[in-house]
């Protein structure tokens, strides 16, 4: 079969992944249907699925994240597909039993009942699990096996009362005897069929359980940078029905790759070091002047002199927002060299010591960093609260702060301070005071970019 | 082999090199065994005239599949191999102004000759192609490897946008537009060790290479030996696999993990001694554990254990 053949909903999936946040464009999705026209797409959903992690797929979680929603777009392509075929094929019935009935009306009337009774007992039947289905088999034949002895009996015991004419017995009583025997052995056989039947159920489970653990290991995904839809699963008993979509949010507000591109951005290039490389212009200009044969002018080489220095608060204010925190660290020491970076610690507000690590047991005292010239010529980052997260109105805070700032301010004056708290919150806390004496942002995407241009030098509205 | 109906390129993996075989700059050509999900991938890129960006593992054969590609197209391979200091536009060409400098100075001052002036006022005498320069004039499709572009600064991949998307651009000094005459079959490897940006990402396709299963090593192993025999073939891909399963459990994905070019030369040492000694060896202590493991930790994890 080729996929011109098949109506498949390609575009659905390409919805999907661009929603989950993949950076696709209308150009791949175009690029999809050029490869598919040629002779490339296979015959079959795996080369398909094949086919568009090569084109849009660029690195691992990618890959998890087009399998699963190539499976669910597949998954409930299929259905319809089965779905409308069986209705298609259930219009078809009542059609051929309408047009060819030729008795009067009430035939065709009850000809359809007839049909929507099977119907409906055909979607009862359908949606009851096949254990279910085993239970309520077993119990019909449990419950005949021990009418029809009942019930000859009665018959039996109603002819000797009433004196009809002799009509024999429906049944021979030996007749009835191996009827209830082989009755019986049918409904203790699926009785404890049902009973001790864990393989129907656990193959419907392990299948469950298989999509519950892709879609689990997913979840682990999301607290990653991509936009997940977060699923919620209810199930009865071993059967999971289908998940239902509650929302789609993204997780933490600034992803791995905006805070990466952020902190590329701070690159300050500066011409220094030994003279090595060719600089043509000043050559020219040299020979220009003198007129003569001159060796050539070497200057250095471009270097980038943007040292950053991050501040955050690890007081227990700050707990709720520890994995910004970390995403934080991690993705400036990716992008920023070790030498040009450095990362400390305060508790609460930056005053006397400054810790190198999280759990505060390397402490410096601030004016010996001060005396080292540790701010000077950097720029500043501070991550922190300011007091916001409790929402009181700390004066002490305040001062111990203000004093702080102070001094960096006259080693550097590139000096910028990211808060994770939304800004509505900071009203008539400690934060809308430090805010004025300080650009402060909040932690999203463009609170971050301003708090990188401030660090960058520039001017930001 | 190219398509007679289409007059397209398809690459199909199976043309080898004879052994003793030697290419254009006299290295020794060796066989290549792609999956077939690569060989379709590389199949895409070329119909769909866009770079495939691989990934993989040091040692998978990253690079090696250029070399393929080229040999069994039998189209010209143009290399590139990118360092740290590599800007873009080294690549495309490289004007040399300290030549012109000279060569006005001398004839500033009359030491040339005429045939030399002549020679000095034609610009292309000073310009000199890159391998990515040289692959779009050439006259037939060509096959580029940029190799490992993640060693080169974060911008580079970014100068290369507008030549990757339009196959030209222009040389600054002269006023040149170079425009490819066919645009050429791209390969760009990256280790994985810095991102690369998304404009970037977006031109390309892109392959993870998987190392290969059992039954591929024994073959890949059997098609560049072809006279060793199969058993000593099968327990050292047996054992090899074993070990490279007990490195992952330990490190973790991103440890460092024994690759195919590592097993090969692993195995060209093996092949080498008596059969049945070095099967004994094979079930116990792994012989020749140098090749393999390259930290003294790996050394005292796994020799240990091997008794």
């Amino acid at each position: 079969m080729h996929y011109e053949d098949l109506d498949l909903p390609l575009l659905e999936l390409f919805n999907r992944l661009q929603s989950s946040g993949m950076p696709l464009g209308i150009d791949e999705y175009i690029l999809l249907l050029q490869s598919l026209q040629s002779t490339y797409g296979g015959t079959d959903y795996e080369s398909l699925k094949r086919l568009c992690s090569t084109l849009w797929v660029k690195s691992k979680e990618e890959q998890r994240i087009l399998e699963y929603h190539f499976e669910e777009v597949v998954l409930n392509y299929r259905e319809d597909l089965s779905e409308h075929k069986e209705s298609l094929r259930q219009t078809n019935k009542e059609n051929l039993l309408s047009r060819n009935s030729k008795s009067g009306f009430p035939y065709r009337v009850f000809a359809g009942y007839l049909l929507k009774l099977e119907r409906f007992i055909s979607i009862v039947w359908n949606t009851l699990q096949s254990r279910k289905k085993i239970f309520i088999i077993s119990s019909i034949v449990l419950i005949l096996t021990l009418l029809i002895p009942v019930t000859y009996f009665l018959l039996q015991g109603t002819e000797d009362l009433t004196p009809s004419n002799s009509q024999d017995p429906q049944f021979t009583t030996s007749e009835v005897v191996v009827a209830t025997i082989i009755f019986g052995i049918v409904s203790i056989f699926l009785v404890v069929n049902t009973l001790s039947s864990p393989r129907e159920s656990t193959k419907d489970s392990t299948l469950a359980s298989e999509r519950y653990h892709r879609l689990y290991g997913l979840a682990n995904l999301s607290s990653d940078e991509i936009q997940l839809a977060y699923l919620v699963h209810s199930f009865e008993g071993n059967h999971f029905s289908k998940a239902r979509i509650t929302s789609t949010i993204e997780y933490l507000p600034v992803t791995r790759r905006q805070m990466k591109q952020g902190w590329r951005c701070l690159r300050q290039f500066v011409y220094e070091g030994p003279k090595t490389e060719l600089d043509i212009s000043s050559t020219i200009r040299h020979i220009n002047r003198s007129g003569l044969i001159v060796l050539p002018v070497l200057g250095s080489k471009k270097v980038n002199r943007a040292e950053l220095v991050i501040l955050i608060d690890c007081s227990n204010s700050m707990n709720p927002f520890y994995g910004l925190t970390c995403r934080l660290c991690e993705t400036a020491a990716h992008s920023i060299r070790l030498k040009n970076l450095e990362i400390r610690y305060f508790y609460n507000h930056p005053i006397d010591h400054l810790y190198k690590d999280e759990a505060q047991t390397d402490a410096e005292l601030i004016e010996d960093l001060l005396g080292k010239d540790f701010f000077r010529k950097r720029r500043i980052l501070i991550f922190s609260d300011a007091g916001s997260a409790r929402g009181r109105f700390n004066s002490v805070r305040i001062k111990c702060t203000e004093d702080f700032l102070r001094q960096v301010k006259r080693e550097t004056r590139l000096v910028s301070w990211l808060n994770p708290v939304p800004s509505y919150q900071w009203k008539g806390t400690t934060t809308e005071i430090i805010a004025k004496k300080i650009p402060m942002f909040e932690m999203d995407r463009k609170g971050f970019m301003n708090a990188i241009n401030i660090l960058r030098g520039k001017h930001v509205v | 082999m190219v398509d007679a109906l289409s007059g397209q390129l398809r690459y199909t993996g199976t043309k080898q090199p004879k052994p003793g075989e030697r290419d254009a700059n006299d290295q020794p050509l060796l066989p290549y065994l792609p999956s077939p999900e690569l060989v379709e991938a590389v199949n895409l890129a070329i119909m769909l005239e866009r770079p495939l960006l691989l990934k993989g593992e040091p040692g998978c054969g990253k690079t090696r599949l250029a070399h393929s590609v080229a040999y069994e197209l039998g189209l010209p391979l143009y290399c590139w191999y990118v360092k740290s200091t590599s800007q873009a536009r080294d690549g495309l060409y490289s004007y040399d102004t300290l030549g012109r400098l000279r060569d006005a100075q001398l004839a500033a001052s009359g030491m040339l000759k005429d045939k030399d002036i002549a020679r000095i006022n034609k610009p292309s005498t000073y310009i000199r192609l890159g391998p990515l320069g040289r692959a779009f004039l050439s006259k037939v499709r060509s096959v580029v490897l940029i190799d490992e572009i993640d060693k080169a600064d974060i911008d580079f991949p970014n100068d290369l946008l507008l030549e990757l998307d339009e196959s030209q651009f222009v040389i600054e000094e002269v006023g040149l537009l170079v425009k490819a005459v066919s645009s050429p079959i791209i390969f760009i490897t990256s280790n994985d060790e810095k991102d690369l940006p998304d404009a970037f990402l977006r031109r390309c396709l892109f392959h993870y290479l998987d190392f290969p299963d059992q039954e591929r090593l024994e073959k890949i192993v059997l098609s560049i030996y072809p006279s060793t025999s199969k058993l000593l073939v099968k327990s050292a891909v047996t054992r090899f696999k074993k070990l490279r399963k007990e490195m992952q459990e330990d490190k973790g994905p991103l440890g460092k993990r024994i690759s195919t070019s590592e097993f090969l030369d692993w195995f060209d040492i093996l092949r080498r001694y008596p059969e049945d000694e070095i099967l004994s060896q094979l079930d116990g202590k792994i012989p020749f554990p140098g090749v393999l493991l390259k930290s003294w930790e790996d050394h005292c994890r796994y020799l240990s254990q091997g008794q």
